[in-house]
């Protein structure tokens, strides 16, 4: 019964003063619809790969090492590593897996470009134990050609008839049969995979490349070109696994080396080493850092920081309700009284207010669960979150909702509940409580730290929006505007130079090339020796362009020349980037050479590439990367060159890419035309940091509302203290003016302690923020002038605005 | 019933102590009927709330059924008053937000007693001071002479030994206050004590005796006929 009565009273009190406890209420629910949006998605990013049953017990193999004065930290494996790690007791399933190339597939029906292709080992449903749809389990493999699609997959290409035996056609020819097919995989997962084909089949292909040397590649523990997984016992311990695969991995590498030198000590050997280490595929999307990973995943300190800041929303929401609540205490001081006077103790008004505040809670948890469910698409959409498909209700586990919201309603109501209950009720009965001086300094404090926060929010926000800037200005060494990338440019085949001759014809067209890596994708690692200097061992990133490369991206020669186009010596020869040169220590091109590292062991000879040139230093990555020392190679006939890099006249790049979809078209009318902008590709080096700036400036606005609201609770509260005060001033004469500076002298001094307290604040986040780039801006002044000076007349408005009106409903009663 | 020895309170500004009782002695008995008199300032209100336990004194001793409750702990002198001290005041001190039958039901949810016997005890009240139809309205809607039989009602729902009322007709005309002070004889008459804190020498004619205060101090007490 007392607690219905207090539920009732709590009801009543919502009633009664409906205009308060709407804004209490709306405060609430936003506070709380927003963290919980923040807490989905921080769910969301922390329950990557947890799908798989038992996902616990299966483990990636990574590897580290070193190759001269270079570290590897890679997420790909050398091939024979699975067949150590599946011998091990314990080792229930392991599987390799090799990501194939775009490509195009061709059902009878219809056919698409697919990205998501991997050959794996038939261990891989047994690691994984994805359910399958259609097919057994055990059975999928059986045959060499047989692929498993996903069930989006087979309703792209069979709609609703039954896949298994049909067959899908790669561009490369060849026929794969389907075998099975799985459930969809969820969108958190760093696996996106929707084709699996069987490792033999590739197997059959490295064997075609490499012919004799096949052996060699299949054993090499020093090329790293495949994921391995594997899944344990729960009685193996993860730890002992691990030292006996860094053991034996070590054994077996150090073995190849010593075959590779003949068992004569050679430098350049003795400094290559590569280790594995497990990491649990749970951990896999929240650490990167690793080189070559399938799907580049998420900031772990994002997501702390995206963590952080549902609980600063949370506490600053249940700041403010206490704000609000008690900063019209005079109305609750009578029913306190009375309820003290006649018999109820400390503790029962204590229950009752934690009560209201919970209920309270609840109340806004029902309308914070509306908005949610109306603004989670334009929440993904606004910060560039994808959280799969369905309704917001799909990605919450009630029972913390449930938790937390009743944890907010216990810290809401723990002020009021103490601040209550321990009143006089006598003093209060002859009307001589008026809040006190410490209510207010609590309240000041609150109220500071909200403005701290607040303008340092600004500021940071500023200041990432800055940093932006300076990202999609600055000089990426080449000129990104007006390039076009058309991709699966390999399905020319040898008719390449001739249609490159036709665009070339196109009064749009300025410039044509064929290149295997563009700025914004991952190239591939070589090893090289510089053969002046024989104990140098390097690592270089190496790309393949044809002579009309450097000229179409807009790259500057520094020294020596480029690649001619009829010379065919230069497929011996290369360029390198300014940072190759200076890690190479070539400053004039006289008899520098590179050699291929692993080449010349066998019959054949070791690969020796002349230096020629020298350009200036391209971006391929972020500017949150230095920029990698860089080799560039010509292809050698019957590589596969991924795009075509074409150059467009200013302000023809619409009638460029129409024309040169047309010439596509008309040479491949069954290919279809795929193309981006290059300057596309940079906007996605940023899209992290894009979002989080965009989450950074919303929580600034918001965390700028949030402090009017507590300054709103602090103003009424100070003019309920002071009312006496006041009307004394307004009997003697003094004007409004001077009556609200005498009242908020004090209160301003909070605000401009909390601004001026965010200067302590502002340039450690901002610094921190910016040492996560290679290359950043200066921030200047104006990143902490403007919000300070922005908040202080917002506050000073506030308070004006808040003052006048509460004195005046005070002084009509 | 209730009585006090040598009882002081001063309260303490800063470094201001102002006395606001000086060695007052009062018997109070059972069922007894008692005015206390004097101007505002003379320590009514004091005396109200140590009598009431909702204060402690400074000095001297409470006496309550005969045990000492001055120097109790808040939490013991709440306990003691939930059932034992009924209260009325001036301006009625109605809680806004509950209607008029959980007004009066208010200090039972204190004291645990059965939903049976509260609603009883309710009742009882409801039907003894005629507030049966307004039952389910809220004091805003009442008269001031409705909301302070209410009050009344809630006084003496828990049925007190004590009931103390601090001029309980300030906020009413002089015939809503005759009807107080009529329902407050009533009650009387069921035997609880009153002890009625005012500023009226009529309504003070009432009591059975009548205590004279002033800055303090007890100056003159007795029997009304001998006032």
């Amino acid at each position: 019964m007392r607690w219905t009565s207090f539920i009732k009273v709590a009801v009543r009190n919502i009633l009664l003063h409906r205009g308060f406890s709407l804004v209490s209420l709306i405060g609430l629910s936003f506070g709380i619809a927003l963290a919980f949006l923040v807490l989905a998605y921080v769910n969301y990013e922390t329950s990557y790969d947890t799908d798989y049953p038992q996902s616990e017990n299966i483990y990636r193999l990574i590897s580290h090492g070193r190759i001269g004065d270079d570290t590897i930290s890679s997420a790909l494996t050398p091939l024979p590593l699975m067949a150590v790690a599946a011998d091990y007791p314990g080792v229930e399933a392991c599987t390799r897996m090799v990501p194939g190339a775009s490509k195009l597939v061709k059902s009878d029906f219809a056919s698409f470009k697919e990205d998501h292709f991997f050959y794996v080992d038939s261990g891989f449903f047994n690691v994984f134990r994805i359910p399958l749809f259609l097919g057994e389990r055990t059975h999928v493999f059986q045959d060499t050609n047989a692929v498993v699609i996903s069930r989006s997959v087979s309703r792209r290409y069979f709609g609703t008839r039954n896949p298994v035996g049909e067959q899908l056609t790669l561009d490369n020819g060849w026929k794969l049969t389907v075998s099975g097919v799985f459930y969809d995989l969820p969108q958190n997962t760093h696996l996106q995979v929707d084709f699996i084909a069987n490792w033999q089949l590739a197997l059959q292909r490295m064997k075609t490349a490499y012919q004799k040397d096949f052996d060699d590649w299949n054993q090499n523990w020093f090329a790293l070109n495949t994921y391995t997984y594997l899944r344990i016992n729960e009685s193996l311990s993860p730890d002992t696994l691990n030292s006996y695969l860094q053991q034996r991995t070590s054994l077996l590498s150090r073995q190849q080396i010593e075959r590779m030198s003949g068992g004569l000590v050679n430098p350049d050997l003795e400094k290559m080493d590569v280790n594995t280490t497990l990491q649990p595929i749970t951990e896999i999307h929240l650490n990167q850092g690793l080189d070559h990973e399938i799907q580049k995943g998420a900031s772990s300190a994002y997501v702390s920081v995206f963590t952080a800041i549902a609980l600063f929303i949370l506490i600053i929401t249940a700041i403010n309700f206490m704000n609000l609540t008690t900063a019209r205490a005079s109305r609750r001081f009578r029913e306190v009284a009375v309820r003290k006077t006649f018999g109820a103790g400390r503790r029962h008004l204590i229950w009752q207010f934690f009560i209201e505040s919970i209920l309270f809670c609840f109340l806004a948890l029902g309308l914070a669960l509306v908005m949610m469910e109306l603004f989670f698409s334009r929440f993904s959409q606004l910060f560039d979150i994808h959280m799969g498909e369905g309704a917001f209700i799909q990605h919450i586990d009630f029972g913390w909702v449930v938790l937390i919201t009743l944890l907010v309603g216990i810290i809401a109501g723990s002020y009021p509940s103490f601040f209550f209950s321990g009143l006089h009720s006598p003093a209060i009965l002859k009307g001589q409580v008026r809040p006190g001086r410490s209510g207010i300094i609590v309240r000041g404090i609150l109220v500071a730290f909200q403005i701290c926060i607040s303008v340092a929010l600004m500021s940071v926000s500023m200041a990432m929006q800055g940093q932006l800037q300076f990202v999609r200005k600055a000089p990426q060494g080449y000129d990104p505007e007006n390039l076009l990338a058309i991709e699966r440019a390999y399905a020319l085949g040898n008719r390449a130079d001739s249609v490159k001759r036709v665009m070339m014809t196109s009064e749009a067209v300025e410039g044509i090339s064929s290149v295997l890596y563009l700025p914004g994708q991952e190239t591939s690692i070589m090893s090289f020796k510089n053969v002046t200097d024989t104990s140098q061992v390097v690592l270089l990133a190496t790309n393949m362009v044809d002579s009309m490369f450097f000229e179409t991206i807009g790259a500057g020669l520094i020294k020596g020349r480029l690649f001619s186009a009829g010379d065919i010596h230069d497929s011996s020869r290369v360029i390198i980037n300014e940072s190759a040169a200076h890690l190479l220590g070539f400053t004039n091109l006289e008899n520098c050479k590179l050699e291929v590292i692993g080449s010349g062991l066998g019959s054949e000879e070791a690969m020796v590439l002349e230096v020629i040139g020298i350009v200036n230093d391209i971006h391929f990555e972020s500017l949150k990367q230095p920029v990698r020392p860089m080799v560039f190679i010509q292809p050698e006939p019957g590589v596969r060159m991924e795009h075509l890099l074409i150059k467009f006249r200013e302000g023809e790049d619409a009638v460029g890419i129409k024309t040169v979809e047309a010439i596509w078209k008309n040479t491949l009318p069954d290919e279809p035309f795929g193309y981006f902008k290059l300057s596309e590709n940079i906007e996605r080096f940023y899209r992290e940091e894009v979002r989080f700036a965009r989450i950074g400036g919303v929580l600034a606005f918001l965390s700028v509302i949030f402090a009017i609201l507590g300054l709103i609770g602090m103003v009424s509260f100070v003019v309920h203290s002071k009312i006496k005060t006041m009307r004394v001033s307004r009997i003697l004469s003094a004007s409004q003016p001077i009556i609200l500076m005498g009242t908020f002298r004090g209160v301003s001094a909070y605000v401009f302690a909390g601004i001026f307290s965010s200067l302590l604040i502002s340039p450690f986040v901002i610094n921190y923020w910016l040492s996560g780039f290679y290359y950043s801006f200066q921030p200047s002044g104006l990143c902490l002038v403007v919000p300070l000076i922005a908040m202080s007349i917002i506050s000073m408005v506030t308070i004006y605005l808040v003052g006048i009106k509460v004195f005046k409903i005070i002084s009509r009663r | 019933m209730i009585h006090t020895r040598n009882l002081v309170k001063a309260y303490r500004n800063g470094f201001v102590e102002t006395p606001a009782l000086s060695n007052v002695n009062l018997d109070i008995g059972k069922g007894e009927y008692v005015a206390v008199m004097g101007p505002s300032g003379s320590g009514k209100t004091t005396l109200f709330n140590i009598l009431g336990l909702l204060e402690s004194p400074t000095s001297g001793e409470v006496f309550f059924k005969g045990r000492e409750v001055g120097s109790l702990p808040e939490r013991q002198r709440t306990r003691l008053r939930r059932g034992s001290v009924g209260y009325l005041f001036e301006d009625f001190n109605l809680v806004e937000e509950l209607t008029i039958e959980e007004n009066i039901e208010l200090p039972l949810i204190y004291q645990n007693l059965s939903v049976k016997a509260r609603k009883s005890k309710l009742n009882e009240a409801l039907e003894r001071f005629r507030l049966g139809h307004k039952r389910r309205v809220f004091p805003r809607q009442l008269t001031n002479l409705q909301q302070q039989t209410v009050a009344i009602a809630r006084a003496v729902v828990y049925g007190p030994e004590l009931l103390l009322a601090d001029e309980p007709t300030g906020y009413l005309d002089s015939a809503s206050g005759a009807e107080v002070m009529d329902l407050l004889s009533m009650v009387n008459e069921h035997g609880i004590a009153l002890v009625l804190f005012t500023h009226s020498q009529q309504e003070a004619q009432r009591a059975q005796r009548i205590v004279h205060l002033f800055d303090g101090h007890v100056v003159r007490e007795g029997k009304q006929d001998l006032i």
